[in-house]
């Protein structure tokens, strides 16, 4: 029980961390301590400690918890944000500094995109990979109870931006609600086995 | 469902990461089957039947 209790403890110090580092980005965004070409290297910097952080972070509080395949899914959960983060720069760089037009417009739109759709085989794989039955289990539920939220906040959302009552949706932000949700709902569901 | 996965174990001095090892899954896996909030599917009630040297049946007890 007290074990359980130091561990509530190091994982919510673990999120006041990611919450602290989330801020500065806003912080750089705002000040404008860092301009021109630095800020997306700033920014790109940023990420990379971040997704270390997350990455070795879980790593140390899951230890012992984590399987081949798992580890493998998230190697491989790095390589396809690290790549969207890239991606999404080299994009946005594009589109702000050439006069794009046709087809060429739309590959360099919808590049960041490829690395997403990247991230949804890598969750594919993970699902087929995984041999132990009961983590899949938790995982597909999970899943659809991420797939319930974002269902439920796009249709709220849709219907009051039908009436003009907020602006529409930001579509890209579907899929990281989506992954969020997915997330946080996975301990309430590994407590109801316990 | 019921089960004497918990028994069976303790007989054998086995921890709940001894019988995760055996049977190739995660401790918390363990836990929840002996807990009987998760059923196994037929190969992994299989598996544990062999590993214990019983029946399916004699390890999980149908409520019905």
């Amino acid at each position: 029980m007290s074990e359980e209790k130091s561990t509530w403890r190091k994982w919510a110090l673990f999120g006041a961390g990611a919450v602290a580092l989330s801020a500065i980005p806003v912080w750089l965004g705002l000040s404008h301590a860092v301009k021109g070409v630095a800020l997306p290297i700033a920014l790109f910097i940023w990420f990379v400690v971040y997704l270390a952080y997350v990455f070795f972070g879980t790593a140390r509080l899951k230890a012992g918890q984590i399987g081949p395949v798992m580890k493998r899914y998230r190697r491989r959960l790095a390589v396809a944000l690290m790549s969207y983060c890239l991606v999404l720069m080299g994009s946005i760089w594009l589109l702000h500094r050439m006069d794009l037009s046709g087809p060429l417009l739309w590959i360099v739109a919808a590049a960041p995109a490829i690395p997403i759709l990247g991230v949804l085989v890598v969750m594919g794989l993970y699902l087929k990979e995984e041999p132990d039955e009961f983590e899949r289990a938790v995982h597909v539920e999970a899943m659809i109870w991420g797939l319930g939220v974002v269902l439920a906040v796009t249709t709220v959302w849709g219907f009051l931006s039908n009436a003009n009552v907020v602006p529409a949706p930001p579509l890209f932000l579907v899929f990281p609600l989506f992954c969020l949700s997915w997330g946080l709902s996975q301990p309430f569901i590994r407590r109801r086995y316990q | 469902m019921k089960n004497r996965l918990k028994v069976l174990r303790a007989e054998r001095d086995w921890s709940q990461a001894d019988l995760a090892e055996r049977l190739e899954v995660s401790r918390q896996t363990v836990n929840a089957l002996e807990t009987g909030k998760y059923d196994p599917s037929l190969p992994l009630a299989f598996k544990i039947a062999r590993l214990f040297g019983q029946p399916i049946e004699a390890i999980f007890q149908d409520e019905a």
